[in-house]
């Protein structure tokens, strides 16, 4: 702990006599600086703002109004993270902000004093964009697409100087940002305990948004489709729904100083797990045909699988995961998708209640691969369920 | 007794605590704190076994005694043997659904407790509706929003 605080100060006086240095000659030391920050000062400076800047603008409240309604599908996503984040800083000065792709903030919550108080963050319809404020935790994640972090002197406005902040990138379920999320601390060691629940969080607001758009496209989704669409979007959103329980008593152990790691990797396992399902019930949902691609035959069937789980156990069948050579087939995935959501119902209609399908991927002659699915009976009679895929890529036997 | 809600069926089974089979007294149920809460036992039916458990967890944080249910027929046979202040079902679950269940118990006559129906279902409102069950829970949730939810359907007055 000795060695953090030290190292914590002598970052701090080296980033406070940058900044001094840059507010009187204009130039970055970059010996002085890390490198995010070097290259978030040279986009500010090259934007002609100066970090003695006491006012941030903002955008008036008819604008705003109209931002809030535009971003409510973002808004309601963030809002229980905020709220998760907030109480994760537990007795610290803090703040969290929600803001757009162009840096404007959407929502604020912490404690009253950083909320309202007169050395508030700046609230809604504040601009905080690279452009608008140099670097902040909330402009510059946007500029870098990463997670940031910004100590004291680090950001570019003077106002900012009191806070130890950290910002990360939300995108949307196509992979585009679709605004950040940042914490304003006052106190800099509580920053550290905060930022495994930040980089979690960001993931439950971008699981959220896939989620919503799930359930907007089972709006929309073909009648006649084979599969059972609404119930398998039932089934997935389980692994989501846990993940946020999970961020949710870890933000409470953080504000009572308790250990988190368990809870947060749990979460991180269940939002991979939750996006990897959502990725293949979209291509399920969608009716067109998509276009050839690389496709991992070993990883669609075991994500297959786990979508089934539920719906295999209401069947009362077991699925087992056999071997799964890995094989990278080139497919339209879309037809893929469906080709063995289809080979899967029918294994397990061929089991029966009590029966059992067992899963193996391999390849076969003639650049091509398989997943085939033994389905066996109460009575042990089996049946063959295999579905060939061609053009194969690589793979090992 | 088949045609009882849950509602009106908790007014019969009352708050109990577990363990026991003591009605509370009018004090302690006017006066249902922190101390009370603590005392309160909810039965997690769902066959997701990380959903499930990190019910548990978030119940046994809010100082709630929590039974585990991997399927209807487990969360049929705890309701049949356990006194639960509170029954979170999961409608899609192995062996009977969530509704079966409450479905089950009517058909017994038994007392149901509270129960709130547990859904990613998009029509989770007339599901429970269609169920006489007044309670539901929509998936996801959060922390928050559960314990309101737990302390409005515990705490709320029995009908007359």
């Amino acid at each position: 702990m000795l060695h953090r605080r030290e190292a914590i100060r002598g970052g701090l006086r080296d980033a406070h006599k940058a900044w001094r240095h840059l507010v009187d000659t204009g130039e970055i030391r970059t010996e002085l600086v890390r490198s995010h920050v070097a290259r978030a000062w040279r986009r500010s400076r090259a934007c002609g703002s100066s970090p003695l800047d006491a006012r941030i603008d903002a955008i008036d409240p008819v604008e705003l109004s109209r931002l809030l309604e535009a971003e409510a599908d973002l808004l309601a996503a963030a809002r229980p993270y905020l709220a998760a984040l907030s109480r994760s800083a537990g007795p610290n000065r803090h703040a969290v902000i929600l803001a757009d792709a162009e840096g404007r903030v959407l929502d604020v919550v912490g404690d009253e004093s950083s909320v309202r108080g007169p050395d508030a963050v700046p609230g809604p319809g504040a601009l905080l964009s690279e452009r608008c404020a140099g670097a902040n935790v909330i402009g510059t994640p946007l500029v870098e697409g990463v997670y940031v972090e910004l100590d004291g002197a680090e950001h570019w406005l003077a106002g900012f100087h009191g806070f130890t902040c950290q910002g990360l990138p939300l995108r949307g379920a196509d992979g585009a940002i679709r605004g950040v999320l940042g914490v304003y601390l006052r106190e800099r060691l509580a920053a550290a305990r905060v930022r495994d629940i930040l980089v979690c969080a960001a993931k439950g607001v971008e699981a959220e948004l896939i989620a919503a758009q799930l359930s907007l496209a089972i709006e929309n989704a073909a009648t006649g489709s084979p599969c059972p669409l609404e119930t398998l979007r039932q089934d997935l959103v389980q692994a989501h729904a846990a993940a946020r329980l999970r961020i949710d008593v870890a933000a409470e152990r953080s504000a009572a100083g308790g250990a988190t790691i368990r809870l947060i990797s749990a979460a991180e396992r269940l939002i991979t797990r939750f996006r990897r399902q959502a990725i293949l019930w979209r291509e399920l949902a969608d009716e067109g045909l998509g276009f050839p691609a690389p496709v991992a035959l070993h990883e669609r069937a075991a994500t297959m699988t786990d979508l089934l789980r539920t719906e295999a156990a209401t069947r009362h069948v077991e699925l087992m995961l056999g071997r799964l050579a890995p094989l990278i087939v080139r497919d339209d995935e879309r037809e893929l998708a469906r080709a063995l959501l289809r080979t899967f119902l029918d294994a397990m209609v061929a089991a029966g209640a009590g029966g059992s399908v067992q899963v193996e991927v391999g390849p076969l002659e003639l650049s091509s691969g398989y997943v085939r699915l033994t389905a066996r009976t109460t009575t042990g009679r089996e049946s063959l369920h295999e579905l060939r895929c061609p053009g194969r890529l690589g793979g090992s036997r | 007794m088949s045609d009882a809600t849950d509602y009106g069926a908790r007014a019969r089974h009352g708050r109990l605590r577990p363990g026991t089979n003591e009605r509370p007294t009018g004090a302690t149920d006017g006066d249902a704190g922190p101390a009370a809460s603590r005392e309160l036992c909810v039965l997690v039916a769902d066959d997701d076994d990380d959903f499930r458990e990190s019910l548990v967890e978030v119940l046994e944080l809010l100082g709630w005694r929590a039974l585990e249910a991997r399927d209807g027929d487990e969360a049929l046979a705890l309701l049949r043997r356990e006194t639960v202040d509170l029954a979170l079902l999961d409608h899609r679950m192995p062996r009977r659904t969530g509704v079966e269940v409450v479905e089950a118990l009517r058909a017994e006559g038994a007392a149901l407790p509270p129960i709130a129906l547990m859904s990613a279902h998009r029509d989770l409102v007339e599901l429970a509706a269609a169920a006489r069950l007044r309670h539901y829970v929509r998936k996801p949730f959060g922390l928050h929003e559960l314990r309101v939810i737990v302390e409005r359907i515990i705490e709320a007055p029995a009908p007359q």
